[in-house]
């Protein structure tokens, strides 16, 4: 369901900030959701750990924000095209905690590139301005999400062979 | 949460349980549940005098993941339970949701009768195409050619899927709309606007079984949000339905048909009854 | 059949009390039909072994009847003698044929029908005078038709004048003054004002022979008091409304019979594991499968008491006439509601399609109610499976703050929360059984009456006839005592050893070619004595006759 950005949605430096805080909170929130996911279901102790850590990195990067950002917005513009948060079908089952810092890292970079975009076309001269900040403040992101990654084992191409059918542990 | 307090307001999460669900990590059905809490704030609804009815199956499972009141009964039996359950409290928010399977297969006849009758509640129906539970065996709304699937003859059952939604407006219900798991803002506003309709309302949602049907996460490419004016005029409405090619999300129907059942008013008491028996 | 219904109510008028089956063809309209009509001057439960008196409007299908009309040498046949011969089957009885002219009688009077001579005819020869005859017409007709009425009476009253040209007559003892007002009921519309009395304000349901008269009484009667009745699109539909409504807070109920019952198995066992209290009405008839739909059996013992899958204990209740089929409906009620499970009512179509004049029912106080839940303290998760001493859990409404649940079918723990666990299993089968075993179920757990070295056991509508061939019995100095089981499941073995204390002999009677409930009773109990068995299928109902012969012979 993809809608092109609307640029002028955010009119202020102010509603910026707090929009780009809560995409940081939506996107903890979506990673802890995974967890809980490969936690529970799959027997996927190590990328569940993965997304945990995630979620919390995400939590750290939302407190970054000052505190006068004020209270999170009803809705981010961009939906769920929001680039912060990962799709939630983008993950497999036998995924690797790799497999889930190059998703995270994706989404970084698409996040860099919004902001990035924001800051030439939006209409507004403030907006540029924050937009500009924000693009530093993602390319930290991006290297501590490739650094993390890049000290984890690389999947063997085989990551996704199973031998086993399909089963369901509580079929009912 | 404290109780007692009737101006409480509720938020998504105070809807959503402390269990931990079963679905397959990506499964489109976290998305659902995380859009039906949200419509449930978004309404204002209190979340025990909500309820959230439900079959068999991976979808099914959904009642015990909210803090609603709700019941998880028998294979393809939601929609009589959560019909009885509105009539005889009619002051309950009642959801009913499930899968295709549960719905159209074991449950077909009363989805019919539910749409017919009208009784004023919402049903959300969890489409992927497959039965996840028992491992991915086709199901009603399966394409005809599909055929990854030990149960399935090579080359997919030659048995045209289901349309659920023409189904629903041929058997009467009150509103129909389409909804995708990967749009769960757009869902959730969806499923408030049914709770919100008089009537029976459904919603179809896909969300894709990433288990048995991997190439359902290509629907994230080719759902859309249809931005028309939903339609009262049942005609227009099959036209509509006929015509389209299954990816198009949004209301699409909303009819005006008053919903089932009176007012419960006791005009007698029970010794009054004792008359028409005595000599 | 109408006039049958007139020549009952003014028995009952007359004072008599009255036990009035059917019998019919398959026929939708029009199709040959017999009134099957007993008068007492004391309560009659139970059919007698041949008619006094057979009166033949015509002989049309007679055959599909001759077996459930026995006459002997002593009744008397009234047949209109352009109807056709006597059919070979009744002369064979010897029974006296007297002719009486009803078409050409009829014919005398405008608007006049045969049914109305045959009506007066009738009461002339047992003595109900045209009084209370012309009485019921008036309620029945007048404001209809005044013309109908006056056709009627004059029919009547003719019919009673050439009545007494006849040298038959077949007087009945003078009825005995009426202490109390008396009720004409049918077991299946008592069945439902049972079910109101008890508490239920919920019934969905799917129309099936012969259990469809309780619906029908439910659909006017529950909107009265404030209730909801929903006919459903079928029996899987109707018992899961019916678990959805009684989830919301509200006591339900359907009716059903063989075939239906099969359908609600499932829901039954969502209703045990659930723990969500409901009644199901069956009422009887020959099974298997569509079997003979208008016909009485008790063929559904096995179902109603091991057809659910899974250990699923529940309850299994059966009213034993016409007029207990209110109080034992309303104790179902009572007894789901209490433990929160499925309740059976096995009725029959022998109770629940005759209609019967009896002494008004008492209002019994059972009216379910539910152990309420109190929501839990802060912090605390409530439990809607708590495993209490009793076994029985408080269960909560919804809408009542801070007890949210999920009902499941499920295996759970004491929240609810599904569990695949052997000890979650475990504890919850037990506290489902618990719950049933040791609940105080009083003495109504059997109907028991007289003394004697021979103990008649049975249940549903045998019951009437197996009480007279007691009483029979008791004249010919046989001695027994008859003991009629109301509550079939759980077993109460502490009772039934009481019972049967000092009984040498036991005879089953039921109405199952299987003999469904003599392997009941020898499976679960432990009977002193190896029972002897009177069990034979339907159509035909069991009469006292044979039940007293069985009874003579063991008493050598």
């Amino acid at each position: 369901m993809s809608r092109a950005p609307d640029f002028g949605a955010v009119k202020t430096s102010a509603e910026l900030l707090s929009v780009a805080r809560a995409m940081e909170e939506r996107s903890a929130e979506r990673y802890r959701e995974l967890a809980e996911a490969f936690e529970a279901s799959c027997n996927n102790p190590d990328t569940a750990e993965a997304f945990a850590e995630l979620a919390d990195i995400e939590e750290r990067h939302a407190a970054d924000f000052p505190v006068s950002v004020g209270p999170r917005p009803e809705t981010v513009p961009w939906g769920e095209d929001d680039p912060e948060i990962a799709d939630p079908d983008a993950v497999h089952y036998l995924m690797y905690p790799w497999h889930a810092f190059d998703l995270a890292l994706r989404h970084e970079h698409e996040t860099l590139a919004l902001f990035s975009a924001l800051a030439e076309k939006s209409p507004y001269p403030e907006v540029r301005a924050e937009a500009v900040r924000l693009v530093e403040r993602e390319k930290g992101h991006i290297v501590t999400m490739q650094t993390r990654r890049d000290e984890l084992p690389v999947p063997p191409d085989d990551w996704d062979d199973d031998d086993d059918d399909p089963n369901w542990e509580a079929g009912d | 949460m404290s109780s007692c307090d009737s101006t409480a307001t509720y938020s998504a999460k105070d809807f959503k349980s402390e269990v931990k669900p079963v679905w397959c990590p990506g499964c489109g059905d976290y998305a659902v549940l995380s859009s039906i809490t949200k419509a449930f704030a978004d309404l204002g609804l209190k979340p025990h005098e909500t309820s959230v009815v439900s079959g068999i199956g991976c979808s099914s499972r959904i009642p015990a993941y909210t803090n609603t009141y709700g019941i998880h009964s028998i294979h393809g039996r939601a929609l009589a339970v959560g019909q009885g359950l509105k009539l005889a409290r009619p002051d309950l928010t009642v959801l009913v949701a499930g899968g295709d399977g549960d719905g159209f297969s074991i449950g077909g006849n009363h989805f019919l009768h539910a749409c017919r009758r009208n009784v004023d509640l919402t049903y959300i129906v969890m489409d992927n195409r497959v039965y996840g539970m028992t491992k991915g065996q086709p199901s009603p709304t399966t394409e005809s050619d599909w055929d990854a699937s030990a149960m399935a003859p090579p080359g997919g059952t030659g048995m045209t899927p289901f349309h659920p939604l023409a189904i629903a407006l041929a058997s009467g219900a009150n509103f129909i709309a389409r909804g995708f798991s990967g749009d769960p803002n757009g869902t959730a506003q969806i499923i408030a606007e049914a709770i919100r309709h008089p009537g029976f309302s459904f919603v179809a949602i896909m969300s894709p079984c990433i288990t048995f049907r991997e190439e359902q996460r290509e629907w994230k490419n080719t759902m859309r949000s249809v931005n028309i004016e939903p339609t009262t005029d049942p005609a227009q409405a099959a036209r509509r339905l006929m015509t389209d090619d299954g990816f198009n999300c949004g209301v699409l129907y909303r009819g005006n048909r008053s919903s089932y059942g009176k007012e419960k008013k006791a005009t007698n008491a029970v010794s009054d009854l004792d008359r028409e028996f005595t000599l | 059949m109408t006039a049958a219904n007139m020549f009952l109510d003014a028995a009952a008028e007359a004072g008599y009390y009255a036990l009035f089956g059917r019998s019919s063809g398959p026929q939708i309209r029009g199709g040959e039909a017999a009134a099957l009509v007993r008068l007492g001057v004391d309560p009659v439960t139970s059919v007698d072994d041949t008619f006094d008196i057979m009166l033949a409007i015509d002989w049309q299908g007679v055959q599909r009847f001759a077996a459930e009309l026995p006459l002997s040498a002593n009744s008397l046949v009234i047949c209109d003698p352009s109807a056709g011969d006597v059919p070979e089957v009744y002369v064979k009885t010897g029974a006296k044929i007297v002719h009486l002219h009803m078409k050409d009688l009829a014919k005398e009077i405008p608007g006049g029908r045969p049914n109305m001579i045959a009506l007066g005819a009738i009461a002339e020869l047992i003595g109900i005078p045209v009084g209370p005859l012309t009485e019921v017409l008036g309620k029945s007709l007048k404001k209809k038709r005044a013309d109908a009425y006056e056709a009627s009476v004059a029919g009547v009253k003719a019919g009673a004048a050439a009545a007494a040209t006849l040298s038959a007559s077949k007087r009945l003892a003078p009825a005995k003054a009426k202490d109390a007002k008396r009720w004409t009921v049918t077991g299946n519309y008592g069945a439902g004002l049972g079910a109101i009395r008890g508490g239920v304000r919920f019934c969905a349901a799917y129309p099936i022979t012969p259990a469809t008269e309780v619906l029908e009484y439910l659909s006017s009667a529950l909107p009265k008091v404030g209730g909801v009745f929903v006919q459903a699109e079928d029996e899987l539909a109707s018992i899961n409304m019916c678990l959805g409504a009684s989830y919301g807070g509200e006591a339900s109920i359907t009716a059903t019979a063989g075939p239906g019952l099969s359908l609600m198995t499932e829901g039954l066992g969502l209703a045990v594991a659930s723990e969500t209290p409901v009644v199901v009405v069956d009422v009887q008839r020959v099974g298997p499968s569509t079997g003979i739909a208008t016909k009485c059996e008790q063929s559904d013992l096995n179902i109603a008491v091991y057809g659910l899958h899974g250990d699923a204990p529940h309850l299994v209740v059966a009213p034993n006439s016409v007029g207990d089929c209110i109080f034992t409906t309303q104790w179902g009620v009572y007894l789901a509601e209490s433990l929160q499970t499925a309740c059976l009512v096995m009725s029959d179509q022998a109770l629940g399609q005759s209609r019967a004049i009896i002494d008004t029912p008492a209002d019994v106080a059972f009216v379910g109610k539910r152990l309420q839940a109190e929501a839990p303290a802060e912090g605390e998760v409530f439990k809607r499976y708590a495993n209490t001493a009793s076994g029985i859990s408080p269960m909560p409404v919804p809408g009542q703050d801070g007890c949210q649940y999920t009902s499941d079918g499920l295996e759970h723990t004491e929240t609810g929360t599904p569990s695949s666990q052997s000890s979650d299993h475990t504890l919850q089968l037990d506290k489902r059984q618990r719950k049933l075993t040791g609940f105080d179920y009083g003495n109504h757990w059997a109907t028991i009456e007289g003394e004697g070295d021979i103990a008649v056991i049975t249940w549903g509508s045998c019951t009437g006839a197996a009480r007279e061939a007691v009483e029979r019995a008791r004249a010919d100095g046989v001695n027994a005592k008859l003991i009629s089981l109301r509550l079939i499941s759980p077993i109460r073995p502490q009772h039934m050893g009481d019972a049967l204390k000092g009984v040498k002999k036991i005879l089953v009677v039921e109405q199952s070619h299987l003999g469904q409930f003599t392997r009941y009773l020898r499976g679960e109990y432990d009977l002193p004595v190896k029972p002897e068995a009177l069990s034979r299928p339907g159509p035909l109902p069991m009469r006292p006759g044979e039940i007293h012969a069985r009874l003579l012979s063991m008493g050598k």
